[in-house]
């Protein structure tokens, strides 16, 4: 009677999370099961079966194992281990065989790759690679976008299309997609921020830009780290194609020098790190669009109102962040009073407003 | 014990305690980057970051001390059981040492971060980032070992294998296969299937590796220090076969939720779901057997500890089936509730279990018992309060990341303030863990100089000196 009830309990917890499966399933099938496989299931389920019952009710002869019996049964325990991983290998060689995506990251040894901010930096994405896998990266940040990420707070600035598929790994040589998030998935980071320079002054020094950040600083890397593993998260997330042929917003030749030195501190004051310029949502707002335009703010006694974004506010923004919050953003931006000059602010606020 | 048996345990034994001091100090030291990461910068002055050293903390913890601690108490169980000397002791005392020098080489290798090299740079799997020329060297070691014991079982005089020995030899081969597969056979594929065989690799260098052989080392420890003999054993048979079935296939959980077939990802959560039946197989087992004579518990410390390793075990297996489900897991991964519950299984059922071996070997091979009660209970009182404590703060702030990223769409950037409190509490008790290994380490080396001589059948730990009977003057 207690063994019963021991197995009906056991039965139980085994079918109620199978119940709660389906709900939480991220994503469908990319491939089928080859048939062999149910086969081998319905066979190891009656195996399994009958083997519970007869340690718990068959006879048991002790004394009667022969020298070749215990060999059989130590072959079967090799036999067991390499069953499952034999079931392993056949979608291991499935996802390695599957067409690769328009976007998937494709970047052969050797093939060096321009900066598209036009910084004149140039690294090698594959290398750089390699950095990243020898500096451990892998142990704070992912490589892969779940569906879920685009609901939650994982993946601040991705969009629905970047949602990782098997097609985008093929080219890897081998893959880290990292089992730990104690910072941001990069798997589109070259798209939010592509800027090399940033890249390696970050890496240096991560709390320049992010006050609270507990990156590690990797100061230590040499000049050519740095470059390739900057190339490397510049690659990330953007159409290798269009970046090999440089999409890089070159400068306008008649560009207005204070726009030219406006977007050169966008870029050594950090406002890239947080800010991007193509619409989407990073830590902060995108630049894209905001000039004139009306934004809703929270003020610090909790109320809100709508202010537009014209020259003061946005000199208010980067001298006093606190003094105004976004609604929907937090309250993370750092004070720049000390380290902007009043030529810097009025060269910001023209490259702002160059961004329509 | 033959002298060069005795050698070849100690070498084992003695380097185990050296790695269990510096990984979890490691380990310490590194959380304090998730704190205070400015004071942490002067590990840049020494090409080192924390990433680096988190790779150190886990490669010392697990082939540092796991390795080692339970190989020292392979050397010595399977001789004992299977009634016979151990056989080429010369070579298991040698691989004792390429052993070692393996796991420096590993750490030297890991701080030269050497880019692009086929032999000498950092390999992508977790718990297998030792390059491939240390890899080698392991491999030679682990052949060695392999050949010794099994040739002690070989040459046993007592017919009839206990459980035990199942599992010992039975893990030591899953072993080898595990260690080849995910070090070698991984280089022969790219892409998402790389990251396949990885995963396969992953959860097998602790299902195939740590736990058999931690629970082969408890099913001798138990009924042997209870004085009982074991509770069932259709259990123990039961336990074995479920485990080597449902085990190698479940790698695939840590990974749940990246594109992949989706038939082989239920796979691996059918399989962590069915292995709630070789966990309460065992459970019952070492709960079961000393369930006669409880008292036990208060004099042998092996008993205790290994009985301690058996709840936590049993903890961290509920918790793993729990948060194998998708309604679970899409919650927690990512977060340190993972590491919570890596560190419950490795901290705090295999190094009990690896407690238990060493306090239960040292006499035997040294001639000299442990020589303080006092301070063999203030490690116990650690792992079974501290520790706790401990794992809780992990978990603690495994939640509120989930909480807070994936319930109030926070930014990680944004999450870093609100988790700072139990990260702080995680530093402060997982320094209390630390201690509590730090004097482990103390009280051994000490109980060399200064333990009493030990006979067979005394307790491990010396009991403490009478206090001087006061003289009744009868009138
Ligand atoms: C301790 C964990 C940790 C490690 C290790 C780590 N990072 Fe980060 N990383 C973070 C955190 C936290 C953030 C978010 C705050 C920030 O931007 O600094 C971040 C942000 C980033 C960003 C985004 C920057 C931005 O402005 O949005 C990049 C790119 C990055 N890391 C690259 C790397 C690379 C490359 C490595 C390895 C050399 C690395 N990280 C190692 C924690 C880590
Ligand atoms: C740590 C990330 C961070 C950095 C670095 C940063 N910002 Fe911000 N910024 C934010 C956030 C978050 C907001 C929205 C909340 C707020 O208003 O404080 C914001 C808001 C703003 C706004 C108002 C935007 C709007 O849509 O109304 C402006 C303008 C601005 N930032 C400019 C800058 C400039 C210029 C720099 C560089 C000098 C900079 N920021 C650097 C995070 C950052
Ligand atoms: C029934 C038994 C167990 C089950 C079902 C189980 C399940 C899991 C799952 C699902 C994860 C991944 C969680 C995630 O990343 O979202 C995990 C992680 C982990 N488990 Fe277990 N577990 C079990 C027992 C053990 C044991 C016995 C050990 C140690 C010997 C162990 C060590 C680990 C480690 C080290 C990790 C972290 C891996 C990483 O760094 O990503 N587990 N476990």
């Amino acid at each position: 009677m207690k063994r019963f009830i021991t197995l009906a309990l056991l039965a139980v917890w085994m079918v109620l999370p199978g119940w709660a499966q389906h709900e939480h399933q991220p994503r469908p099938s990319p491939t089928e099961a080859p048939a062999i496989y149910w086969v081998l299931v319905a066979l190891a389920v009656v195996a399994i079966v009958g083997f519970m019952l007869w340690t718990l009710y068959g006879k048991m002869r002790p004394g009667r194992m022969t020298t070749l019996s215990y060999h059989a049964l130590g072959a079967l325990v090799i036999i067991m281990t390499l069953f499952t991983l034999v079931l392993y290998v056949i979608p291991a060689q499935q996802a390695q065989q599957l067409p690769a995506t328009a976007r998937a990251w494709d970047w052969k040894p050797g093939e060096i790759l321009q900066d598209p901010a036009g910084s004149g930096l140039s690294g090698e994405p594959y290398r750089g690679y390699l950095v990243y896998l020898a500096n451990g990266c892998t142990y704070c940040h992912t490589l892969y976008l779940r569906p879920e990420d685009l609901k939650t707070g994982w993946a601040e600035g991705a969009r629905p299309n970047e949602v990782s598929q098997m097609g985008d790994f093929v080219r890897y040589p081998f893959t880290m997609l990292g089992t730990q998030r104690d910072g941001p998935d990069l798997t589109v980071i070259g798209r939010k921020i592509p800027d090399m320079q940033y890249q390696i002054d970050h890496l240096v020094d991560p709390r320049r830009f992010k006050p609270k950040s507990v990156m590690p600083s990797y100061r230590y890397l040499s000049e050519r780290d740095l470059r390739d593993l900057a190339a490397y998260l510049v690659s990330l997330g953007n159409d290798p194609q269009k970046l090999r042929a440089g999409v890089a917003p070159t400068p306008k030749p008649t560009e207005d020098p204070k726009i030219a030195k406006g977007r050169e501190l966008y870029r050594s004051l950090g406002c890239v790190g947080c800010h991007s310029l193509d619409g989407s949502p990073n830590v902060g707002p995108s630049f894209k669009g905001l000039w004139e335009r009306e934004v809703e703010v929270v003020l610090p006694d909790g109320t809100t109102t709508r202010v537009i974004a014209d020259g003061a506010y946005i000199r208010e923004s980067i001298t006093q962040a606190s003094a105004k919050v976004v609604k929907g953003f937090p309250n993370v931006m750092p004070s720049f009073a000390e380290r902007v000059t009043e030529s810097d602010l009025d060269a910001l606020v023209e490259y702002i407003k160059s961004l329509r | 014990m033959q002298e060069r048996e005795k050698q070849a345990v100690k070498l084992w034994f003695f380097s185990s305690l050296v790695w269990l001091a510096l990984g979890p100090l490691i380990g310490a030291l590194m959380s304090l980057q998730f704190l205070w990461p400015d004071a942490l910068n002067f590990l840049a002055d020494l090409n080192l970051s924390y990433s680096k050293a988190r790779i150190f903390h886990t490669n010392l913890v697990i082939y540092g001390w796991i390795a080692m601690s339970f190989v020292a108490a392979i050397l010595f169980i399977i001789p004992k059981l299977c009634d016979v000397e151990l056989q080429h002791a010369r070579v298991a005392y040698w691989a004792g040492w390429l052993w070692n020098l393996s796991v420096a080489l590993d750490l030297a290798l890991i701080w030269a971060g050497i880019v692009g090299d086929p032999l000498l740079s950092i390999q992508p799997y977790e718990y297998a980032e030792a390059p491939l020329l240390v890899d080698l060297l392991i491999v030679i070691a682990a052949v060695m070992i392999i050949f010794s014991v099994h040739r002690t079982v070989l040459a046993r005089k007592r017919p009839h294998l206990y459980v035990s020995v199942w599992y010992l030899l039975g893990g030591l081969y899953t072993t080898a296969i595990t260690y080849l597969v995910g070090n070698f056979l991984t280089l022969a594929f790219t892409g998402l299937g790389n990251q396949i065989i990885h995963a396969w690799w992953l959860h097998n260098a602790v299902g195939m590796f740590i736990t058999p052989l931690g629970i082969g080392i408890a099913y001798y420890l138990i009924p042997i220090a209870a004085q009982q003999p074991i509770y069932s054993h259709r259990l123990s048979i039961l336990g074995f076969w479920t485990l080597m079935a449902f085990y190698p296939g479940t790698g695939l959980h840590h990974f749940l939720q990246m594109p992949m077939p989706t038939w082989i990802g239920e796979f691996s959560v059918i399989s962590s779901v069915l292995l709630i039946i070789p966990v309460l197989a065992v459970v019952v087992n070492h709960l079961a057997t000393p369930a006669q004579n409880w008292r036990r518990v208060f004099d042998s410390f092996p008993l205790r500890f290994s009985v301690f390793g058996t709840v936590y075990y049993l903890l961290t297996c509920i918790q793993g089936t729990f948060q194998t489900t998708h309604a679970v897991n899409w919650f927690v991964h990512f977060t340190e509730w993972v590491q919570a519950h890596a560190h419950l299984a490795l901290t705090g059922a295999f190094t009990c279990y690896g407690m238990a071996a060493l306090i239960y070997i040292f006499p035997r091979v040294t001639g000299r018992q442990l020589y303080s009660r006092t301070l063999v209970s203030w490690v116990f009182w650690i792992m079974a309060v501290v520790f706790p404590l401990f794992y809780l703060a992990f978990t603690h702030s495994g939640l509120v990341t989930g909480v807070s990223v994936n319930l109030l769409n926070h930014t990680i950037y944004e999450t870093i303030s609100a988790v700072w409190l139990a990260r702080f509490f995680r530093t402060l008790m997982g320094a209390g863990v630390v201690l509590g290994f730090l004097l482990f380490g103390y009280l051994i080396v000490r109980s060399l100089r200064v333990g009493p001589r030990f006979e067979e059948g005394t307790n491990e730990v010396a009991e403490p000196a009478p206090a001087p009977a006061t003289r009744r003057v009868t009138v």
